[in-house]
């Protein structure tokens, strides 16, 4: 935890060393805005590239990620000058075009003044739903959950999360992690009358003893006796009723 | 949210702007609450908040749990204090003098500075259509001085200022019903949360701060002290006014009704009120009573939610 000072849009700052840029900034209260990245999962960011910043070390200029450049001793960082803000708006807009469903990235894109972008708009058969490939889901997947049930696939336009040869995974414990981590909302996760279904399989859900409603999938309860060693018992009640 | 239960809880901001080591009671459900409003209002936030429990536990000078700006009012006030608040950096901003960003105006207040003190101050506040939001910790009484009554203690429960006896059931008038005064003022968003369900709680606070306008979020906070229960149950009770449909959560967008959780079971009343020693010397047939009630007013939101038969 070495403490070094940067300066950020020409404040100075303190930050731990080899700490996100983005991090840093936002401690001090200097918003930059960034999709793919989640402060409790260290190896995301670096995919979206919304949170482009100026980064000056030596006297080198470029543009960088904010959300996976290091800080370190010397640097001088830029969030909003003009050549940022139009690579910005540049990377929205062709987001934009991507997932014109999405409200989060809308909603982004209208703050810089997109409403409409120029370009094709991805749309019918190519409509990857809400999905920016940022992998968030498949680093949750893999990071928190310790399943790896989605991986990415395909390169390039193509390229989407998804189950192995979109089958369904034996793997998937229906946890729901994913759904709740991905940024643009792309990944649907649906519980009606004790079956949840995610990723194109259904999970039957363990109900509670006491009041009878669904509310974990069996999957989810095998996985975590399986790794943490509890008490299979304690999953007979909701948390309501525990 | 609360869907997601297990492995998505690790994904929550661990930032605290509420911080550790204040002087709440032990079990304090209301704390908490104001915890988990924080961590989903994050630190672009100038809260302004009524004398009650949370001013007086969490800053005794010279120390302070807020890592925010936060401003004490008096009871009365908080409404208007963030309206000012508001109006004042809107036009510095305009002006220029401050950087244009996004901030959260917020106003505190227990149920005693909201129902009763403060009524007025908010009325005019939502009225006015400030950007801010509104939370109310409504934990049923005036705790902090000693559990008075105040008029959004329910009925029969006993409180220092109405105390059941031989002649009296303890509080003898209803709760009054705050989000639906709040609704009544046709602001973009009005909620009811509970401290038991923090995940909600969050969702709802995150929705009603990024609402351009007013917003109002009715925040059921159970007090072990208050509510004479034992410490450890205080989110149990809080999970059982929610599943009794004594206290029903829903949402109001734009005047459109939405319910947030529907029991899968609805719970007897009698499960609520039994465990709790401010109701301990209600009959069989005054719970009869409230249960009537009850049903009532849970028919009432379910219609309006349009899931009502």
């Amino acid at each position: 935890m070495e403490k070094i000072t940067i300066i950020i849009d020409g404040k100075q700052v303190e930050a731990v060393k080899d700490q996100p840029v983005l991090m840093a900034a936002r401690e001090n209260g200097i918003d930059i805005p960034a999709l793919c990245h989640h402060p409790e999962l260290e190896s995301s960011g670096g995919s979206c590239r919304v949170c482009l910043v100026e980064a000056v070390q030596g006297g080198r200029s470029r543009i960088v990620t904010s959300c996976n450049y290091p800080v370190r001793a010397g640097l001088e960082v830029n969030t909003s000058t003009d050549q940022v803000m139009k690579i910005r708006k540049g990377v929205l807009e062709l987001l934009l075009c991507r997932v014109p469903d999405s409200e989060v990235v809308r909603g982004l894109a209208s703050k810089y003044g997109i409403d409409e972008p120029r370009f094709f708009k991805d749309e019918g058969e190519n409509n990857r739903y809400k999905c920016i490939a940022c992998s968030l889901c498949t680093q949750v997947c893999e990071d928190v959950v310790g399943v790896s049930a989605i991986s990415m696939q395909n390169r390039g336009v193509e390229k989407a999360p998804g189950t192995p040869f979109h089958k369904d995974s034996q793997a998937c414990i229906g946890c729901g992690a994913c759904a709740y981590a991905c940024p643009t909302g792309a990944i649907s996760m649906k519980d009606s009358k004790g079956v949840r279904t995610i990723w194109g399989r259904k999970f039957k859900m363990a109900a509670c003893s006491v009041c009878g409603k669904p509310y974990i999938p069996q999957a989810q309860v095998d996985w975590i006796v399986k790794t943490t060693g509890k008490d299979r018992a304690f999953f007979d009640k909701c948390p309501d009723h525990r | 949210m609360d869907k997601f239960s297990v492995f998505s809880a690790r994904l929550v901001d661990k930032t605290e702007n509420f911080t550790s080591g204040h002087r709440a009671c032990q079990g304090c459900a209301e704390a908490l609450a104001v915890r988990h409003v924080m961590k989903a209002l994050g630190r672009d936030t100038i809260v302004a908040m009524a004398t009650g429990c949370m001013e007086i536990i969490s800053s005794p000078l010279p120390l302070t749990s807020w890592k925010v700006p936060w401003i004490h009012n008096a009871f009365e006030n908080p409404s208007a204090v963030i309206s000012g608040v508001e109006s004042g950096m809107k036009a510095m901003m305009r002006k220029g003098k401050l950087p244009y960003k996004k901030i959260n105006y917020v106003a505190m207040g227990g149920d005693g500075a909201t129902a009763d003190i403060g009524m007025g101050q908010l009325s005019g506040a939502l009225e006015r259509g400030h950007d801010f939001l509104y939370v109310c910790y409504d934990n049923e009484a005036y705790m902090n001085t000693g559990i008075q009554r105040s008029s959004s203690t329910p009925y029969g429960a006993s409180t220092t200022t109405s105390p059941a006896g031989k002649v009296s059931i303890g509080q003898h008038t209803q709760k009054k019903n705050m989000a639906q005064i709040a609704v009544a003022h046709n602001v973009p968003y009005v909620a009811t949360a509970c401290s038991s369900y923090p995940f909600d709680l969050m969702d709802k606070v995150k929705r009603g701060a990024d609402t351009p306008g007013a917003a109002y979020i009715n925040c059921l906070s159970v007090c072990p002290t208050g509510w004479r229960i034992p410490t450890e149950d205080a989110i149990k009770y809080g999970r059982l006014a929610v599943d009794c449909c004594i206290y029903p959560l829903y949402e109001v967008i734009g005047g459109q009704y939405k319910l947030s959780y529907k029991p899968y079971k609805k719970v007897p009343v009698t499960e609520y009120i039994k465990g709790q020693g401010r109701f301990r010397h209600l009959t069989d047939s005054d719970i009869a009573f409230i249960q009537g009630q009850v049903d009532r007013e849970w028919e009432k939101i379910l219609k309006l939610c349009g899931e009502g038969k």
